[in-house]
């Protein structure tokens, strides 16, 4: 293009622009403080706006005056000074949606935290009514998790709340991360939520789900430790804005919140600067409602609305297994079934750590599907039956033949739930374990060669049985013929100790 | 009793300013308190400021956002 050429460029564009005042709401900056500023002035204000101040910093509206706006700083406070102007955005605070954000990394305002530019065409509001009673249909499809443990005792349903509950280092974050990873090629879309967690922990758990080849299906939202106590307080319900928009679009979402005890933490440090008045355990009168709120915007939807789902993982961290304190007794009473880890069972060697005895999925079975229906229905019982034995074995009593058969076959199923991190068990596996141990072929096995021996099983019966295996995993059905294929295999099998 | 800033540029002559002042009573009623401020970054034009809303006409925010739309 030469010279002359895009100046007459240039002139047509200009002719083309339209000459129109620009319309915006100013406020003036009273008193900072906190990350709490009070803001003078701003006619028309709206509840919960975006504000912008000096220097690219934003802040929400959380508290309307007659004469101004009390409002929160999402970042730092040191750039905003009493008298500065402040402009309303006109808009509340709003979450960006779409395709776009598979595999991104964005704070809950929306900007990009991986480095790379963000385009995104639509937004929503962070904060959107749940679905109506109409605009609901059950839960009925089962989302697994690749976890034995949970997959056949406390099934999770797409569309269902189950909580994650637990004291530190218990393993629950792992749980939602291999879910997460599980997820590969069944067309559930991931959001994970980090709330109020170190960066460095956020930056590995990206890096794991980048090496699983799950960001593509992922969209991750982070507010860390060091962000206001605003940002932490809005990240979730951004990323169940996020969550949304794929729902309306007919996908199935996994959403998990890590974790909902650092939030209410948030929110308490966000209500006493502003004055509120604090009630138990120093907690806003709200503390409810801020997440029942959240959680009830996850949910199966009805055919008419596209089918779609959310399915909603939270997090939260006891303090010496005390389930009965605040946050933990509330969250429990929202979600439709908890997953109690337990540090005893974690320190001496079962992982997941899963109390099967406090952790129940009040979905269940409906949600399961039939190959795994027909081989799970006893665990639980058979479990808790063993554990009840085994405090009698401890004191070393003479025990009659039949007891002692029962208290093999527990132990054998304890260490058939034992997992590695990182490696989910399709359906097919997951079956074939559980018609193992009814066969009792698994029993004798020495303690520290469990993870050997089913490694070996699998991957013979992978082998020997890969049309059953290919057709399980797509249909989740079990004909009487492939149950017994896979039984006659089973015993075929022996373990070669090499 | 509302007050009212409008900001011109020290360019502005007191025929159009007065001119301006009885156009904007006009438009929004006659209780206003005007106030006027001269700022000369604005290059030219005025902005009104009524209790906080804003109709910004200066030539600086016009080159802005001619800016904004020949890079967009």
């Amino acid at each position: 293009m030469s010279e002359m050429n895009i100046s007459a460029f240039l002139k047509k564009k200009i002719e083309n622009f339209n000459v129109a005042p620009v319309e915006y709401r100013l406020g003036t900056v009273t008193r900072v403080g906190d990350g709490v500023v009070r803001v003078k002035g701003l006619p028309e204000r709206l509840y919960g706006e975006l504000l912008e101040f000096g220097g690219g910093v934003f802040g929400m509206a959380v508290d309307l005056e007659e004469d101004g706006v009390g409002a929160v700083l999402f970042d730092n406070a040191d750039k905003v000074s009493v008298g500065d102007p402040v402009r309303g955005t006109s808009t509340v605070t709003e979450a960006p949606v779409g395709e776009a954000l598979l595999g991104r990394v964005i704070d809950p305002i929306g900007r990009a935290l991986d480095g790379k530019p963000l385009s995104v065409e639509k937004y929503m509001p962070t904060e959107r009514p749940a679905p109506s009673i109409i605009e609901r249909s059950p839960v009925n499809r089962s989302l697994e998790t690749g976890i034995l443990a949970i997959d056949s005792m406390i099934p999770i349903g797409r569309g269902q709340r189950e909580l994650i509950i637990g004291d530190r280092q218990t393993g629950k974050t792992t749980i939602a991360i291999d879910s997460i990873i599980n997820q590969k090629n069944s067309g559930v879309l991931c959001v994970y939520c980090a709330i109020g967690q170190k960066a460095s922990n956020v930056a590995g758990i990206i890096d794991t789900l980048t090496k699983a080849g799950a960001m593509s299906y992922t969209v991750v939202v982070a507010a860390t430790a060091s962000q206001s106590p605003a940002m932490q307080y809005l990240a979730p319900y951004c990323a169940c804005t996020v969550a949304e928009g794929f729902a309306a679009t007919g996908k199935d979402v996994l959403i998990v919140y890590d974790d909902l005890s650092k939030h209410a933490v948030a929110y308490r440090t966000m209500s006493l600067l502003l004055h509120r008045p604090p009630g138990r355990e120093a907690f806003p009168g709200d503390v409810f409602y801020l997440h029942s709120r959240l959680l009830e915007r996850s949910a199966c939807l009805s055919e008419e609305l596209g089918g779609g789902s959310i399915t909603a993982m939270p997090i939260i961290e006891t303090m010496s297994g005390n389930l009965s304190a605040y946050i933990p007794t509330n969250v429990i009473s929202i979600t439709d079934g908890q997953i109690f880890l337990e540090s005893e069972l974690f320190h001496s060697g079962v992982r997941p750590a899963v109390n099967t005895g406090l952790s129940v999925s009040r979905v269940g079975r409906s949600a399961q599907r039939n190959a795994m229906k027909a081989v799970s229905g006893s665990l639980r019982i058979e479990l808790s039956q063993y554990r009840e034995m085994a405090v009698f074995a401890r004191f070393g009593s003479d025990i009659d033949s039949a007891t002692k058969s029962m208290l093999d076959k527990g132990e054998c199923l304890v260490n058939i739930f034992k997992q590695g991190k990182g490696c989910p068990y399709s359906l097919f596996d997951e079956v074939a374990l559980l018609l193992a141990y009814k066969s009792g072929k698994l029993v004798g096995t020495k303690q520290n060669q469990y993870a050997a021996v089913t490694e070996a099983l699998l991957s013979f019966l992978h082998e020997k049985c890969s049309a059953v295996m290919n057709e399980m995993n797509l249909s989740g059905d079990m004909t009487e013929k492939q149950r017994e294929e896979i039984e006659k295999s089973i015993a075929e099998w022996s373990y070669e100790n090499e | 009793m509302r007050k009212c800033i409008i900001t011109v540029a020290s360019n502005m002559t007191e025929e159009t300013y007065n001119y301006l002042v009885d156009k904007v009573k006009r438009q929004f009623g006659f209780d206003l308190v005007i106030g006027k401020a001269v700022d000369d970054s604005i290059i030219g034009g005025f902005i009104l400021n009524i209790d906080g809303q804003i109709f910004d006409l200066s030539i600086r925010t016009q080159l802005d956002e001619m800016k904004r739309y020949l890079t967009a």
